[in-house]
């Protein structure tokens, strides 16, 4: 395989890079900054005096909803990579497909091309659509190579020997993949995954330019009308979103590895 | 430089043919045929008496006095004259060079910015991203240089916050601002003050701590205005704002709108036009979408029937939108202005004069028209900046 693994190795910050520390501070130190961070955050934004335009978004309800609107599009973008990339990489690496996978994976990589902005701004312009679904669809195609990619590589790299034992001891084709392939391909798919995930959060914010709202709301909103209290909530919000998803997912990740590796 | 020269040392055999033409013209009309006082060499005195003189300063550099009575006075001739009327109902034919008091009708000869002169000096003009603050942008870039000044051309800087934040920090001398812009965004204002002239001069006087000196306004208004596809603005029954409040109540389905993220949290945006109206949008019906896109979203008809844009912006009359008058007049003035840094401004003050003439002539129709030049008949900023300085007599002769 001459493709390289999207970020192998663990995101700084995350799990399993401190071996040295004991594991209870490993797990706890990524939320332990986090709430940290928000409650720098709201005491920044109490201690502010703030004007109409900025209550009108500082307000627990609309944070509520554009978290929700930010959660849902990151999360349902994700998954549906998920569902379209892993069983699409799988495929393309048994030995009948194996011929189409540069064309698909050039393909995926016209659409990692295509900036972000490009995409979001496609569907409402060429198919006057607006809101969730043109989000959706622009994070996916966006996000969709880095697991694609990922999977394949990941399914390449078990070693040969191990299937050929496998088939040895009379599993079938199917047997071998979900019993020896695919366990052994998980840690490199998640971190595919996880790569992807923190891309729809940050990317997930441009839906506020097609009525899809998420934090990026408040980052426009706080931009244009020169709203730092406003601007840095959006901002700080995004961030920690990201990172927290980004938490969750590496203990998603430990548990689904297999023991052992 | 060497332009600047060349048109300099022209001026004289241009404002005498002129002065020539104009006498002549006069002369024929007029009460007195020919010049009733006359100067013959250069730097003369002449003082007018009582009577409607008709005076002519010839050869430059005179110092002429109208005095008492409704006189006639042509300068002209190169040189810096010093005209004062005097009394009466003066009129005077002068260089745009010349000093000029206490006359009622003023006649240029000349380009109008051959008056100033920058050379030597440099300035970074920069603007915002969007048709009309790039044309903006040229004019003064253009302006400037055809006044001798070197320009650092920095139009189409950014956004409003990355101009202001370049601005203040020094980074651009001057970009155009509007007045409405300058105090809700930049100030921290929420309500707008009404009037064009309170507007500026409010902004102006808190700026001005700021280091920012507000030139003069020009009185076009880029201001919020709803629009509809004009084939379907008759069905809908809207022809005024106020007409909204019968359209949510009877068809609410039909009363669709797109603005801005940030128009629909400003004060001056659809939070106060709902309460100044009182008639409030179904909130599932209010789309927020990137500004550029709002134009097409309108002209579709599919995500929205409504929606907000700038009264100036060219695509209205591009994409053939029809602008529903504010009866209840709620929105605030968007003047522009050029924002000059006071460091600059305080070594430069003939920048008030020269961007002053050029304000006053930025009105709606012309704005309006620069910004479809560019967004629909494809022509460049620079040249639309260049054909409005040339066909207004800024930099060529006003035909």
């Amino acid at each position: 395989m001459s493709e390289q693994a999207q970020d192998v190795a663990p995101v700084p910050g995350g799990l399993g890079s401190r071996p040295g520390l004991p594991t209870l501070l490993n797990y706890l130190a990524t939320p332990l900054f986090l709430t940290a961070v928000c409650v720098w955050l709201y005491l920044y934004v109490q201690s502010q005096e703030l004007d109409s335009i900025e209550v009108r978004t500082l307000n627990q309800e609309f944070l509520t909803e554009k978290l929700r609107e930010h959660i849902t599009l990151a999360v349902v973008a994700t998954v549906a990579v998920i569902a379209i990339a892993v069983p699409l990489g799988t495929l393309l690496t048994r030995q009948a497909l194996r011929r189409l996978s540069p064309v698909v994976i050039g393909i995926a990589n016209i659409g990692q091309a295509i900036p972000s902005v490009g995409l979001v701004f496609f569907f409402p312009v060429v198919m006057a659509q607006v809101g969730f679904r043109p989000v959706l669809y622009a994070l996916v195609i966006h996000t969709a190579l880095g697991v694609l990619r990922n999977t394949m590589v990941g399914l390449g790299q078990v070693d040969r020997h191990l299937i050929e034992a496998g088939r040895g001891m009379g599993m079938t084709k199917l047997g071998v993949l979900f019993r020896i392939e695919l366990p052994l391909a998980v840690p490199i798919i998640l971190a595919g995954v996880r790569t992807a995930l923190i891309l729809n959060v940050a990317t997930a914010t441009l839906g506020t330019f097609i009525n899809a709202g998420t934090l990026g709301d408040l980052i426009t909103n706080g931009h244009d009308l020169n709203r730092d209290p406003v601007l840095i909530t959006g901002g700080v919000l995004t961030a920690v979103l990201a990172l927290g998803i980004d938490w969750f997912a590496g203990i998603a990740e430990r548990v689904l590895r297999p023991r052992g590796l | 430089m060497p332009s600047i020269t060349k048109r300099l040392a022209l001026l004289p055999l241009l404002a005498a043919v002129l002065v020539t033409f104009v006498v002549t013209a006069v002369g024929s009309a007029g009460p007195t045929a020919t010049c009733t006082i006359k100067g013959t060499a250069k730097a003369d005195v002449l003082k007018g008496t009582a009577k409607s003189d008709v005076i002519c300063g010839l050869g430059g550099n005179d110092r002429i006095n109208g005095d008492a009575g409704d006189d006639a006075i042509f300068a002209g001739a190169g040189g810096i004259d010093r005209i004062a009327g005097g009394s009466g109902k003066d009129r005077a034919v002068a260089d745009p060079l010349d000093v000029v008091a206490t006359v009622e009708d003023v006649k240029l000869t000349g380009p109008a910015l051959a008056a100033y002169n920058f050379s030597g000096a440099e300035f970074t003009v920069g603007s915002k991203q969007f048709t009309e603050q790039l044309i903006l942008g040229q004019i003064t870039k253009q302006a400037l240089e055809f006044a001798g000044a070197k320009v650092n051309n920095q139009v189409g800087l950014g956004g409003t916050s990355v101009n202001r934040a370049a601005l203040v920090s020094g980074k651009i001398d001057m970009y155009w601002e509007y007045t409405g812009t300058g105090w809700i965004v930049h100030l921290n204002h929420t309500q707008p003050i009404p009037g064009p002239t309170a507007q500026w001069d409010a902004v102006r006087k808190e700026d001005a701590g700021n280091g920012i000196t507000w030139l003069a306004p020009g009185p076009f208004d880029n201001t919020y205005a709803f629009a509809v596809r004009s084939e379907a603005a008759g069905g809908f029954r809207v022809v005024k704002l106020s007409d909204f409040a019968t359209l949510i109540r009877t068809r609410p389905n039909d009363a669709t709108v797109c603005v801005n993220t940030e128009f629909s949290t400003r004060d001056d945006g659809l939070p106060g036009v709902e309460k100044h109206y009182g008639f409030k949008f179904p909130s599932n019906n209010v789309v927020k979408l990137e500004t550029g896109l709002i134009y097409k979203a309108i002209d579709d008809g599919k995500i929205c029937n409504f929606g907000i844009t700038f009264a100036t912006d060219g695509r209205i009359e591009g994409l053939g939108l029809k602008v529903i008058p504010d009866d209840k007049q709620f929105f605030p003035v968007y003047n522009p202005a050029l924002n000059v840094r006071t460091e600059v401004f305080n070594k430069h003050p003939k920048l008030a004069g020269m961007f002053k003439a050029i304000a006053t002539d930025l009105t709606n129709d012309r704005m309006s028209r620069m910004n479809a030049d560019v967004d629909i008949r494809g022509k460049f900023p620079e040249e639309v900046a260049r054909t409005f300085l040339a066909g207004r007599g800024f930099t060529k002769q006003r035909k």
